[in-house]
């Protein structure tokens, strides 16, 4: 028996510059701290390749974060909007799939974060009485449609 | 507009469905005997200080005594400055408290998102004749979402209860407040009250004794430490020939008494539980001390979940609770549908208390489905790579140190426990949906449950699979009710991945929007 096919749309292609940036950015402040781990390192006149070793692993992590792991995210993460449910799938390694029946969805917000605004991407997020779930990176208009078409659906919702 | 969180449309439908009867209660304050019960609730917390203070050498302390004594009269009049200023009242469907001393703060609670309403009384209180009513919402769980009234007379709490029941009571057809008496609206039909026997059956295979062990060290802990020196000197004396033969009965001992223990509190939480249904309401009672009435509408109930605990499932014996989005994990005995039934009675049970939930459970309906033979390894081996780590230490230490070599190799048998317990697990684990679209899924945390969630009522469902799962073709799958307490969520590891795909779609919505809008209210009607 073959799996149900995975959902139909990709995120916007800039979410892996987003993503990118974003990597390199949160290493930064890591970055310092190996800088300071090696200058104590150095200060106790051990071998160059122990002193450069706290630099080099958080190099390795934030190329890693920054230069590989974007690509992989993007190509893992789809999504379909039903008329009866949300379809969300992603997961690099472990993948997940997720349905959320329109007529329990609570609420749905978008969001944007300073780095988002520059790319012109937002993320929906889905709220349900157990719990939220986010659609990330997806280009403004697209985020706005998404958000008022769950609303729209979501609109003969029920309390709980 | 476009980023409003609740959309527009949301608000009007609430608006629409609003209490059926306009209710009002002007504002009421407590019944003064909260300021007693208060005060005595704040100085048990001063209670151990104080006595080492008086017992120390605190006599003749002109000082100390001055500022004791400032401290009381102020909280005294605190107090009382906080029994004035609280009030609740009912306007606008909206339950309203006000309370706050120097802060002033108003809290509100849509009528319509009330979950469930417990009415409570300790033993301070039932001296007072005053009861606390405690006013579940959905945001449960977290301390402070919930309206708690710690003092009422009788009369304005089953008033407080009657009325708001009646604002949300679509189910009451035609009734008015007249109509609705103290009386009538506190009895209903009883469909099943614990008996003594079972009670005490209760008591006895409850996994309570976890927490009564603990007591009973701290009592112990605690006679160590005021028993003069002399009388540990004697006992030591007197055990001190016996070693092994010693030690086991001591054991023995101290389980028996925790066990008693364990029984105890069970007979007080839920000595005299009895299960009501009136229309479209649960009430539930229960306590012999402290005692706790529940009323629960049948529509806030999310899922059911039986759990048959190891002490228990030998005998045919299982608990039910519900699992609802007013509940939190935070105390034990909230959400007890019933603390102990048999196995084969709870299909009437259900069908007679909450027909939503009334699903097949015979253990051998050929509509369970079970797990592939290749899932049985990792089951197996699950719980054995965590005691691996233990055992490898508890060998070393065997080896390394001075201690007698067999009591290290002792802790080997924990590894064919795990992978026990690992099989076990598998072979319990199942699932079945069933005519009427409910989702049934059972496994084992220590004890076996089986959990029954409505297909409307699934929040959302997933299937997760790691790299070692897609090579096997196997997938874990979750779904999760709206609940305040961890109950609310299933989880179902390595289902043959094609099965789960088929649950995830099976338990899709295939009704039409029509009556999708409210499909809860269906089985109230009857």
């Amino acid at each position: 028996m073959a799996l149900r096919p995975p959902p139909s749309e990709h995120l916007d292609p800039k979410a892996r510059a987003l993503w990118r940036w974003s990597g390199l950015l949160g290493t930064l402040p890591l970055l310092g701290l190996a800088l300071v781990g090696s200058a104590a390192l150095w200060w106790f006149q051990l071998r160059w390749w122990l002193v450069a070793l706290p630099v080099m692993v958080v190099l390795l992590i934030g190329a890693v974060s920054a230069f590989v792991l974007p690509g992989l995210i993007w190509r893992s993460w789809r999504y379909e909007v039903g008329q009866e449910e949300v379809d969300l799938q992603h997961g690099v390694i472990t993948m997940t799939r997720t349905l959320i029946p329109m007529a329990r969805i609570q609420h749905v917000d978008t969001r944007r974060g300073p780095l988002q605004r520059h790319f012109g991407l937002a993320s929906v997020i889905l709220h349900t009485a157990a719990g939220a779930s986010e659609i990330p990176a997806l280009a403004d208009p697209i985020a706005e449609d998404v958000r008022d078409r769950i609303a729209a659906l979501a609109n003969t919702r029920e309390e709980l | 507009m476009a980023g409003s969180p609740v959309p527009e449309p949301a608000r009007a439908s609430i608006a629409a469905r609003g209490p059926a009867v306009d209710v009002v209660i002007p504002p009421r304050r407590l019944h003064p005997a909260w300021t007693f019960i208060h005060l005595v609730r704040s100085i048990r917390g001063f209670l151990l200080p104080l006595i080492i203070v008086f017992f120390t050498g605190g006599q003749s302390d002109v000082p100390f005594l001055a500022i004791a004594g400032a401290a009381a009269v102020l909280g005294l009049i605190a107090t009382a400055a906080s029994w004035w200023v609280f009030r609740y009242e009912v306007a606008e469907g909206e339950l309203r408290v006000h309370s706050g001393l120097i802060s002033r703060q108003e809290r509100s609670v849509p009528l319509e998102r009330i979950q469930a309403i417990d009415i409570g009384e300790s033993l301070l209180q039932r001296i007072f004749g005053v009861v606390r009513v405690k006013v579940e919402t959905a945001a449960g769980g977290g301390k402070g979402s919930d309206v708690t009234l710690e003092a009422l007379s009788r009369a304005d709490a089953t008033d407080l209860a009657n009325r708001l029941r009646l604002a949300r009571g679509r189910g009451v057809e035609g009734a008015s407040p007249a109509q609705l008496s103290v009386e009538t609206a506190a009895e209903g039909a009883v469909i099943k009250r614990l008996s003594t026997g079972d009670l005490l059956l209760a008591g006895a295979t409850s996994g309570r004794v976890g927490p009564a062990l603990a007591i009973v060290g701290g009592a112990f802990q605690f006679a160590d430490d005021i028993m003069p020196e002399r009388v540990w000197g004697r006992l030591s004396q007197f055990t001190s020939d016996v070693s092994v033969q010693g030690i086991v009965v001591g054991l023995l001992v101290i389980g028996l008494i925790a066990w008693l223990f364990a029984i105890t509190s069970t007979v007080l939480t839920f000595g005299g539980f009895t299960l009501r249904r009136d229309g479209d309401h649960l009430l539930i009672s229960a306590g012999l001390l402290d005692r706790r009435r529940s009323t629960i509408p049948l529509s806030r109930i999310q899922a059911i979940t039986i759990s048959e605990g190891m002490l228990r499932q030998p005998f045919g014996l299982a608990a039910l609770r519900i699992e609802s989005a007013g509940y939190g994990a935070d105390v034990a005995e909230s959400g007890v549908l019933f603390p102990l039934i048999r196995f084969t009675e709870i299909p009437d049970l259900l069908a007679r208390a909450t027909p939503e939930m009334a699903a097949p459970l015979r253990l051998e309906d050929p509509r369970w489905q079970r797990l592939p033979d290749r899932a049985r390894l990792r089951y197996a081996l699950a719980p054995a790579w965590r005691v691996i780590p233990l055992v490898i230490a508890a060998v070393w230490a065997a080896v390394e140190l001075p201690i007698s070599w067999w009591s290290g190799l002792a802790m080997l048998v924990g590894l064919p426990l795990a992978i026990m317990y690992g099989l076990l697990q598998y072979g319990d684990t199942g699932w079945l949906v069933d005519d009427q679209g409910r989702l049934l899924v059972r496994g084992r945390t220590i004890a076996r449950w089986t959990a029954i969630m409505p297909r409307q009522r699934i929040q959302r469902r997933s299937m997760t699979r790691s790299p070692f799962q897609r090579r096997a073709g196997l997938a874990t799958f979750h779904a999760a009710v709206a609940s305040g307490g961890t109950g609310g969520r299933v989880i179902a590891r390595h289902l043959d991945e094609s099965q789960a795909d088929h649950l995830l779609t099976a338990l899709g919505s295939v009704s039409s929007p029509k009556t999708r809008v409210d499909p809860i209210r269906e089985p109230l009607a009857v």
